[in-house]
């Protein structure tokens, strides 16, 4: 066996040993540890199903053709063909003026009276194109404006992709601003979970003391806690990950799964395996991190 | 001589290294070649017999099958071979210093030192731990004891240092 292999080994039956004798001090470090992945796999969580809704808006984009009112069927006939012709186009339906406000009143019912007052129906008859889903649907959307561009029929052409890029870089600010603020509180709480690693290695100062004696390298001293604080972040990581999904489906058993609804937005599914991998590692590193900072205590112990 | 305290001027030499100068780095390496004897034992507590005086084998990178062999014999010569597996809280304090004496041989040490090792045993053990400190330096290896007991001293009937407030003020007397 290799003498890094013997090393290693050693470092984790020690560890394994110290959690035996001293359970206190590493479940305390643990569960600190599983406390802040925790809240950090919640902000991934709704981050990761805010990102996947907006893709898939993205996605699944819907052309609105507004025509001029009066418009003459063959002209909205030509412009009809000229949509219909664009690639990645699935479908276009036609909607007139009476289909047109029958929807507005069905999707604003506080506003339903609103057109019988004005005495005329006030919204234009449309072309509304579905287009094929999926990443190409952007330039879909962009061929069809091209499509109909000068056409004296249309009136104006809208989809939602400026909205929706909109919401997407908001998403990446918060994702980034997110990151920054959680590598602030990470370190102070790298710092807070070495204070408690530092109870374990204070417990232990005269073995330490002793391993110095006896010619212990500094590594083979600082090992087994730094071992240890890997082992405590793993399972703070695999400790948050389980609250966070139980938490979700807590909270979908006690609201119901409404889709579309804002708890379906924000945690409609569980954390994607990149984000889940992302909080277990930094939980390691972060009890990585945490034992470093203790052991530098075991340094100043040596004589 | 462990390079645990620095003195205040002159030099320390051990087997012809100034410890003194020594950089820190090279520390452990030095401590790896001295067995030491504690009064206060300075076992592990949550280890058993056998791993405490396979710890300094650890150390030294020796596998794990030839820690387990020389601890063994180690024990064994010092009497302990049928209390390996129990840790330092269940050993007398006689058995306690035997352990740290056989972790003190177990790497074959060129030099011993002993830090008033007899201190905290009743007389009888203490002649019993001399005797042993006498066989290890029959086997070849210096054995340095610190004590304040003169009358052990006196029936060790070896070369004797006396310290006084710190100066050596007789290096070849004998008690």
């Amino acid at each position: 066996m290799s003498p890094v292999i013997a090393h290693l080994r050693y470092f984790v039956s020690d560890a394994v040993d110290e959690w035996r004798h001293s359970p206190g001090p590493n479940l305390l470090a643990t569960a600190t540890l599983a406390a802040v992945m925790f809240v950090a796999g919640l902000n991934l969580l709704i981050l990761a199903n805010l990102k996947a809704h907006v893709g898939r808006w993205k996605n699944d984009l819907r052309v609105s053709v507004y025509l001029v009112d009066g418009a003459r069927s063959a002209d909205v006939d030509a412009v009809y063909a000229k949509v219909a012709a664009v690639s990645g186009v699935a479908r276009v339906e036609r909607v007139d003026k009476d289909e047109a406000l029958r929807r507005f009143r069905a999707s604003f019912k506080d506003l339903a009276d609103v057109p019988s007052e004005l005495g005329t129906n006030p919204l234009p008859a449309s072309l509304e194109v579905v287009l094929d889903s999926g990443p190409q649907a952007r330039d879909t959307a962009r061929a069809v404006g091209a499509a109909v561009a000068g056409a004296t029929v249309v009136e104006e052409i809208r989809y939602d992709q400026a909205f929706l890029d909109r919401v997407d870089a908001l998403l990446d600010i918060a994702r980034w601003g997110g990151a920054s603020l959680g590598l602030v509180v990470l370190t102070a709480v790298a710092f807070v979970v070495s204070g408690v690693l530092r109870l374990t290695v204070y417990a232990r100062r005269d073995e330490i003391d002793i391993m110095h004696l006896v010619g212990a390298p500094p590594m083979l001293v600082r090992g087994p806690f730094l071992v240890a604080g890997v082992a405590q972040g793993l399972a703070g990581g695999l400790l948050a990950l389980f609250l966070v999904e139980t938490a979700r489906r807590a909270a979908r058993g006690y609201a119901g799964a409404i889709p579309g609804g804002l708890l379906d937005l924000a945690a409609g599914s569980p954390l994607p395996l990149g984000p889940s991998c992302f909080v277990v590692f930094v939980g390691a590193a972060l009890g990585f991190a945490s034992a470093w900072f203790a052991v530098r205590e075991a340094r100043d112990i040596q004589r | 001589m462990l390079r645990r305290e620095l003195p205040t001027e002159g030099q320390i030499l051990v087997n012809g290294r100034n410890v003194v100068a020594m950089p820190p780095g090279k520390i452990p390496e030095l401590r790896r070649s001295i067995g030491v004897v504690f009064q206060d034992f300075k076992l592990i507590r949550r280890k058993s017999a056998l791993e405490n005086v396979a710890y300094v084998l650890n150390v030294a990178g020796v596998s794990r099958g030839e820690q387990k062999r020389r601890s063994y014999l180690a024990l064994k010569g010092v009497g302990l071979q049928h209390r390996l597996n129990v840790t330092p809280d269940v050993l007398s304090g006689g058995e306690q210093q035997r352990v740290a004496i056989a972790r003190a041989v177990v790497n074959d040490p060129e030099l011993l030192l002993a830090d008033e090792p007899t201190g905290n045993l009743d007389p009888d053990l203490a002649v019993e731990i001399m005797r042993l400190f006498r066989e290890i330096n029959a086997r070849g290896t210096t054995v340095v004891v610190a004590t304040h007991d003169r009358d052990l001293i006196r029936r060790m009937q070896r070369r004797t240092i006396v310290l006084e407030h710190g100066r050596v003020s007789d290096p070849l007397a004998t008690a």
